[in-house]
């Protein structure tokens, strides 16, 4: 089997989705959602997008390897991995696992980008939170999340039906209590820090769209280190609920047996 | 949120990744899938449906942004007035009961007998704050390790006190005492103070000891506040603290009294300006309750108080016999502690007003960089100095207001699916 020996010029060559990640976020926008604004749209921003392409395959020619599709297609692609992607640990439960909601909202935040002005990652954030606030979406992600395993952790000597009991009192938690759906997320965060790993390389640094607990802060009326004590307060009433929910089984259990 | 000795759901080992929600760091089941997710290209279907998209959700998005102070609020979407309908102060006079029930759990965090019931109080007290106060501000800096002693130290003679009394329940006999006891106490006070002036310091000793002696032994639980009293304004607690602070008072006036007929106007003019020292003091501590600092009289205090009277008047006995001309000089020890009382009520008050001020201003200063600041502050629930803020302006919504259908709706579901 022929083995490809890259040499040094082309091991300094990334996959061209990594490498248009040096345009301007406002010019990988245009390459995305260019063939989703209306005609009339079109007419207006051609100038910008054939800058934004000329500059592209440049970027493309210089730091990529060679290209198996068209650029907007590899921009795309890049809004995939830095905004999509990162984001389905978090929104996942909330569409059942699938992205192409996400990938709409990145598009159309792309969109508003070029015509509005607003900063795409702004909108696509809102667009998120919107989805997350939804009553059914949110019903679907509590519902995955009820299955956390150390929630559902238990003493050995628990009986079958003090097991039910607390299972059902942890669904109704999880879904009634007021921190969802922020709890839920940045939960969703946590457990995926690779992502957050990959993401802090200097090309994307500052063009991720992760939804970051900081980035959650805004929409829920918080500054950021009142959200994260606010959360961490959250988590502890959790825990001594279900601490103090033991206490009374158990003592239910030992009251009954001293009555028997 | 672990649980100690904790096993898995499924004793059986039966449980899927999926089943208990445990999700890999990449969330790519497989190829198959990772390549529909991961494909870039748009068809005609895809771009209609992308270019009428932003026509539904605009609004809805640009509400978003606006709501969270990302974008200049657009004019249509001006948001309500929110702290019209969060205006705290009118919501806790309209909520008599929710306070009426507040002050009962302070009430029993503070003193009663047992300490699962003293706890669960505060627990459930704690909550209860945590729920009115929509803006709970967390990441206050803890009272110092001075402070945390002394509150041991005053819990313990607290629990001393209680042992001593043999009303523990609220009986007829209680109820009948309660109103009594104070005026009875005052009286008491009032006969030892007219025979220390009067020169009869054995008698005025015996007088005091009784009176420190009933005021422990038979202290009744706490008042209830009737319908009545709450009618005319009556509040019974301020009425002992009259009673007892002036008894105190009384007696001081009737040592100096006595002092000043024995031959010595210095020690007389120092006992009578502490007692009018300490009085002021603790009216002053008082009065702080006006303002929203609800400070406990400090049992140290009371105990200090009760030894140093009863002795000082005890040790003025044993020396003088008849006359307080001759009485030694441990006499002015009852002045000094009361002197030293007076000084560390006022440090406390103090104390608590600079901290409630020190919030004040850092929310104030909060303010005027976003306008994120809660609707009250709880400086610490167990001082529980409650402190309200109403804000001119209006901001977002800490969590969906479900009473008045600004967010969406939560509902009860299980694991299985049903609702």
């Amino acid at each position: 089997m022929a083995v490809d020996t890259p040499t040094r010029r082309q091991t300094e060559r990334v996959a061209p989705e990594l490498a248009v990640a040096k345009l301007e976020l406002r010019d990988i926008a245009l390459l995305a959602a260019y063939e989703i604004l209306t005609e009339a749209e079109q007419r207006t921003y051609r100038v910008h997008y054939r800058r934004a392409l000329a500059a592209g395959e440049r970027i493309v020619d210089e730091h990529a390897t060679t290209p198996d599709r068209p650029l907007p297609e590899i921009a795309r692609l890049f809004f995939s991995f830095t905004w999509v992607f990162p984001n389905l640990g978090l929104a996942g439960p909330f569409f059942a696992g699938e992205s192409g909601p996400l990938k709409d909202a990145v598009l159309l935040a792309a969109r508003e980008a070029i015509v509005l002005g607003v900063p795409a990652r702004l909108d696509f954030h809102a667009r998120l939170w919107d989805h997350i606030c939804d009553p059914d979406r949110r019903a679907e992600a509590a519902r995955f999340y009820v299955r956390h395993k150390p929630l559902h952790a238990f003493p050995p000597s628990a009986e079958r039906e003090a097991v039910e009991r607390y299972c059902g009192r942890i669904d109704a938690l999880m879904a009634t209590a007021e921190c969802v759906p922020a709890l839920l997320a940045t939960w969703a965060i946590e457990r995926n820090p690779d992502r957050l790993r990959d993401l802090s390389r200097n090309d994307v640094k500052h063009k991720h769209g992760l939804f970051e607990q900081r980035h959650m802060a805004p929409f829920l009326g918080m500054a950021p280190n009142t959200l994260a004590q606010s959360l961490k307060r959250l988590r502890v009433r959790f825990g001594e609920e279900m601490r103090l929910l033991w206490q009374i089984e158990r003592t239910d259990d030992y009251d009954g047996k001293q009555e028997r | 949120m672990d649980l100690t000795h904790a096993t898995p759901a499924h004793p059986d080992g039966t449980e899927t990744v999926e089943s208990i929600g445990a999700q890999p760091d990449d969330p790519l089941p497989d190829a198959h899938a990772w390549r529909r997710q991961a494909d870039p290209r748009l068809d005609a279907g895809d771009v209609a449906r992308l270019r009428a998209a932003p026509r539904q959700s605009r609004d809805h998005v640009a509400h978003r942004l606006a709501a969270a102070g990302l974008v200049p609020e657009p004019e249509a979407a001006s948001a309500p007035d929110l702290d019209a309908r969060r205006d705290l102060d009118a919501a806790l006079e309209a909520d008599v009961d929710t306070l009426q029930r507040i002050d009962e759990l302070h009430a029993r965090r503070m003193r009663s007998a047992s300490p699962r019931e003293r706890q669960h109080a505060t627990t459930v007290l704690a909550e209860a704050l945590h729920r009115i106060v929509d803006g709970y501000q967390v990441g206050d800096p803890p009272p110092s390790r001075l402070v945390r002693w002394l509150r041991g130290v005053d819990d313990r003679v607290r629990r001393a006190y209680a042992r001593l009394t043999v009303f523990d329940d609220h009986t007829p006999v209680v109820a009948w005492w309660e109103p009594v006891s104070r005026w009875v106490l005052l009286a008491l006070a009032a006969c030892a103070a007219v025979m220390l002036a009067g020169g009869h310091v054995v008698e005025a000793t015996v007088v005091v000891a009784a009176r420190v002696t009933l005021a422990a032994v038979t202290a009744p639980p706490a008042p209830s506040a009737t319908t009545w009293r709450r009618l005319i304004g009556y509040n019974p607690d301020w009425a002992s603290s009259v009673c007892s602070h002036s008894g105190d008072a009384l007696v001081l006036a009737g040592l100096s009294a006595g002092l000043h007929a024995g031959g010595r106007p210095l020690w007389a003019a120092l006992t009578m300006g502490a007692a009018l020292f300490g009085l002021l003091a603790t009216v002053s501590r008082i009065a702080a309750r006006e303002q929203g600092l609800r400070l406990p009289r400090l049992w140290i205090e009371r105990a200090a108080k009760d030894l140093a009277l009863t002795g000082a008047v005890a040790a003025a006995a044993v020396a003088a016999g008849h006359g307080l001309g001759s009485a030694s000089p441990f006499m002015l020890v009852a002045p000094a502690v009361v002197a030293a009382v007076g000084v560390a009520e006022l440090v406390r008050t103090a104390y608590y007003a600079r901290r409630r001020r020190h919030l004040l201003s850092r929310a104030a200063s909060a303010g005027g960089t976003g306008g994120l600041v809660p609707n009250a502050i709880v400086v610490s629930t167990g001082d529980a100095i409650v402190v309200n803020l109403r804000r001119p302006g209006s901001r977002a919504p800490i969590f969906p207001d479900h009473r008045e259908a600004a967010g969406p709706q939560l509902r009860l579901i299980r694991s299985d699916g049903s609702r």
